[in-house]
Parts: structure tokens; sequence; C-alpha cells
């Protein structure tokens, strides 16, 4: 589903140019749950932002289901964003002066659907994640699971064909962490969703299919953790 | 804000002002306290030695008649002074011109004394002849001076004698008493006709119906030519004029719209800023930048036209109180609605669109980092 080739990226601060992803090749397929580490700085945030289509200066070739990313504009980006991709981010990135169900319509607002026709699909989505009954609610009013279970609702509601969690477990405490894990490995194993998840936690990561590992720029390691233990795991807690 | 509404608030005012000026000027120019308007048609003759009255009872009854035109009431009037008249001199008639004048006409006298505003007011027979007419009809300056002259029946005394000449404004036979010369004959003759419409009726429409009418069965329709001022025409020009000058001082207030703009463009770019991570999160999850902008641009002209609604109503209010302290009634119409409500959308687009530029042209991957 996703394929990158030959990717490069280069940061420009004034005469310096910073090398930050050196030939970069990676398949992701559908209904895989990936896992990247890696220290702060090695390029695991610029990898999922060329990924997740946000970011589109970059050298090499992004084919996403047979379509070359590169060669699309900004506009045609954002709209592949809507319809693809969906974004879990560490500090929850809600708007604090929507309630949930604004948060959550947003994606659908932009994909040209009326507020009516979102009723229904946000109801459904905060089952998913959870939080039934809590559409009324403002974000600053809920738990950092519970914003964090928002955030995963909006990512789902256009039905995308990956997620993108980037250290989605990071502002959590540990068993609120778990809970998030398991809700990703959940939608993963049920409704085989696509996710591809930035983490510094071990554990965390060892809950996924596959575990890259990046380092100054480049793919140290790809390895499989084993589907069966994962089962085992999930199953276990 | 604050500076939209004062800035609709000025607007409106001066546009409501403005627009109780026309009408009342308006109102008064064409209209009687009544509130019917009047219209005059002239008669001119084709030729100038050949005095014609222009129009006798006969157009006056004629007038009249015309009730399904709006006319209510026609007077006769004498704008000029110059008539033909039939004069009877030792028992011959003769036709003569005569000037009728209200006060001491600015004569040379050769003989005899001039006649005077009180031979007007107590309707005095007495009239004064030209020297080369004297010669003509009495032989002698001498023997022309207390000769009898029947003008109309009436008997007028030679009192002076007058040398006209082309300089003259008096380049008549005679000049005699206004007064003495109309008495008996009020409203049946005239080169002047005043038409009153009664209200409500199209006078512009209507005085052409009647001067055609005039020029088919007018009594001295072969002799002149009929015409009216058309009003109508004039007020209009008058009502563009009061109108130009209203917008002119509306534009002066509305400079300080534009100084509001300046506010509203300083606080949707402070919007921008304080709304960075916003405009992040609406971008990642699929905003276009045209989306960000057009949000950003419809909060600013939102803004301004909330800031126009308050301020229409506050212009329509302090035109109110104004117009309690002048002659006339504050006018708001839906024009002046329409106006405000553009001037400010305009104003909201035209200040909005760099700010909401800046908001879509965020670097995306700075703000989520």
């Amino acid at each position: 589903m996703i394929c990158l080739s030959n990717i490069n990226k280069y940061y420009h601060q004034g005469k310096n140019a910073y090398h930050v992803l050196k030939n970069i090749d990676l398949v992701v397929r559908a209904g895989e749950f990936v896992a990247i580490m890696g220290q702060s700085g090695s390029g695991k945030s610029t990898l999922i932002n060329i990924i997740g289509f946000l970011d589109d200066h970059f050298d090499g070739d992004y084919t996403f289901e047979k379509k070359n990313i590169a060669q699309m504009s900004r506009q045609d980006c954002a709209h592949y964003r809507n319809r693809n991709v969906g974004f879990v981010f560490q500090n929850f990135k809600l708007i604090n002066n929507l309630t949930v169900k604004e948060n959550i319509a947003i994606p659908l607002l932009y994909a040209g659907q009326s507020f009516s026709q979102t009723e229904v699909k946000i109801e459904q989505a905060l089952n998913q994640v959870g939080l039934h009954g809590y559409q009324n609610q403002y974000p600053l009013n809920l738990s950092g699971g519970q914003q964090q279970r928002v955030s995963i609702a909006r990512a789902l509601i256009n039905k995308p064909k990956f997620l993108i969690a980037d250290e989605p477990t990071g502002a959590l405490d540990s068993q609120t962490s778990k809970e998030i894990i398991s809700l990703f490995t959940q939608l993963n194993l049920k409704s085989s969703m696509t996710i591809i998840m930035v983490t510094h936690d071990l554990a965390v990561a060892q809950k996924s299919q596959r575990i890259i590992r990046i380092m100054d720029g480049t793919i140290a390691s790809d390895q499989e953790t084993g589907y069966e233990s994962r089962l085992i795991n999930t199953n276990g807690t | 804000m604050l500076g939209i509404i004062i800035g609709i608030t000025s607007v409106i005012t001066i546009i409501s002002l403005g627009n109780g000026v026309k009408k009342a000027t308006l109102k008064n120019l064409q209209a009687t306290k009544t509130g019917k308007q009047t219209v005059t048609i002239d008669y001119y003759v084709n030729d100038s030695n050949d005095y014609q009255a222009g129009f006798d009872q006969a157009d006056h009854t004629l007038l009249k008649s015309k009730n399904d035109l709006g006319v209510s009431n026609v007077k006769i009037q004498r704008v000029t002074k110059e008539f033909q008249i039939t004069a009877v001199i030792f028992d011959t008639n003769k036709n003569l011109t005569a000037t009728a004048v209200k006060d001491r006409p600015g004569v040379r006298l050769i003989a005899g004394k001039n006649i005077s505003s009180y031979d007007n007011s107590v309707q005095n027979q007495r009239l004064l002849i030209s020297k080369q007419t004297a010669l003509k009809n009495f032989k002698s300056i001498k023997g022309t001076l207390g000769a009898s002259i029947l003008i109309n029946g009436l008997s007028y005394t030679v009192v002076g004698i007058y040398a006209n000449n082309n300089e003259s404004p008096y380049d008549t036979n005679l000049i005699l008493p206004q007064e003495t010369y109309f008495q008996g004959q009020v409203n049946d003759q005239g080169n002047s006709v005043q038409i009153t419409f009664s209200k409500g009726s199209k006078i512009s429409k209507n005085t052409e119906h009647l001067v055609t009418l005039l020029k088919k069965k007018g009594s001295h329709r072969n002799k002149g030519e009929y015409s009216f001022t058309d009003m109508g025409e004039l007020l209009s020009g008058i009502g563009k004029v009061i109108s130009a000058l209203t917008y002119f001082v509306s534009a002066i207030a509305g400079i300080s719209l534009f100084i509001a703009g300046i506010g509203v463009m300083n606080m949707m770019y402070i919007s921008v800023s304080e709304r960075t991570q916003e405009i992040g999160i609406r971008l990642a999850v699929g905003a276009s930048p045209r989306d960000i902008m057009n949000q950003f641009l419809l909060e600013a002209v939102l803004l301004t036209t909330f800031g126009d609604l308050i301020g229409f109503g506050l212009g329509v209010g302090s035109a109110w109180l104004f117009s309690l302290l002048l002659p006339f009634k504050a006018v708001t119409t839906f024009g002046s609605f329409i106006l405000a409500f553009s001037v400010s959308t305009i104003v909201g687009i035209i200040f909005g669109i760099l700010p909401a530029k800046q908001a879509a042209n965020k670097n995306l991957i700075d703000i989520l980092k």
C-alpha cells in the first residue's frame, strides 16, 4: 500500500543543509501494524510526515496505492490526507473551544459532508473508542486518556486507509497507555486498520507486528515481532 | 469592531439626514402645503410684434375640464405686460400696443407728467403716449395732453408723452396702469397658465398631455407655441445634486471605515497567531490552504458585517435623534442598508485577506513539531 523508494530529505537552515533522511526504502502492506523507533532527531517524525502526506518536499519516490505522491499539489495532498490517513498525536491536538462532537466532525466537514450527515458517524466513532455520551463535552473537561480517545475517533471518522500515531502514549500514564495501545491492536485485528506508530517505548512497540528502527536518518533494522506472540500478549493483558 | 460600528453609524446618520433633506426640499419645491403640485404652461407668440394673450376663458374651461388628468385648478396669469389693444381715438378704432405697468415707468418724458403706483392703487384712468403715436394721431404734442383715449370701454386721459427709442424697454404706443387696464377682466386673459394638480398626479406626463391638447384646441394655437418647464426633470436634477452631496459627505465619513478596517486586520493577525495550533490541526485532518483562507476571510467579514448591523441600528437611532432638532425628518432607505452592508463586507474582505493568506500559508510541519 505504501511504498517509499530512495527517499532523501534535507532541512536547510541558513547556509547549512541537514540530511535528515538518507536513502529510505520502505514498504508497508495493508493491515500491518508498524512501530517506528529511534532516538530524538533520528528522523522518525520526518519519515511519518512524509508517509502521512504532511510533507511533500523530499527527494525520491513515494507511491501510495500506485499513485505518485511527489507530484501532487498542496491542494491534492490535503485531499489525500483527508480521505486516506488519520492522525493521532502525542498531545492529542484537539481544538479546545470546540466540543468533542465538533472536533470529531472536522475531517467530515472538509470531506464535504454537512453537520446533519455527521451525527450517526460521530456516535459510531465514539462507541468504537469507548466514549459513548461524551459528544457535548469540551476537551479540557476530559482526562488525557479520554482526549486521546477523542483524537482516535477523529482519526477514524473518515474511514482512512491507515493511521499514523506519533507517540500516542507519550503524554499518558502507563495504565491509560495500555488501554490506548489495546485500542490500536483491536482496530488492527478487528478492522484490519493499517497503523504506523512512532514510539520510544519498547513495550508499546512490541504490541505491533513489525518494529523499524531509525538511526541517523537511515533504517537501522526492520524486524517482525511475531504476530502470534502479539496476540498472546494482547489477550494476556 | 468598535471602529466599524462608529464608521457605519456616521455614514448611516449622514445618509439618512441627506435623504431627509432631499425629500423635504423636493416636497417643498413641487407641492403646495396641502400636497398639491403646480406647473406653469407658457405661451410664446411666433411674431414678436404681434401681441397675443395666449390663454383666454375658452382655454381656462378646456383645461379645467381635464379632471381625468388630475387638474384641480387653473389660473391664467399675465407675465408679459405688453398687449395689442384696440383704442378709440376721435371715434376711430386704432390698433395700438400697450404696456401695463405697476409702478412708475422709467421713461424719458417730453411733456406732461408720469403715471405712478398710486394710479394703479386707485385705478386712475390715465396713460402715457409715445411721441410718435401722439404726433401721428393728435397732430401736436400740446393737443395730445389731456386728450381722451377709449380702451376696453374705459376712457383714459393722456397725462404724459414719452420719447421711445430702440433702447427703451417701453417701445409700445401706450403705457397704462396695470390695475386700471385689467379691472373687470380678471382671469380671462394671460400668456401663462398655472395648473394645480391633485395630490399624487404624474405632473410631467399629464402636463405633456395638456400641452398636446392646447396645440390641438387652444384658442391662440395658430399664432404661438405652448411650452412648460418640466418640473419633474428639474426636481430630479436637484435631487441628484443633493444625493451627490450626501454621498460625498458620506464618503468622507466612510474614510473612518477604512481606518476601522486596519483595526480589523490587526485583530485578525492576532487571531491567526493565537490559533496557529488550530490551523495546524485543521490542515492535518484534511483542510486545504484554501479552506483555511476562506475560514479566516469569513470570520473577518462576519466581524465587519456584525459591526455593520449594530452600526446601522445606532445610525438610524442617531439620525432620528438629530431629526428631532432639525426641521425635517431623517429618511433611512433599504438602499442605505444595502450600501452599508456592502461597504462593511468589502472592508472585511480587503482587510481580512492578508491575515487569511498568512493563516493559509503557515508551515504545517513547523506547527505540528
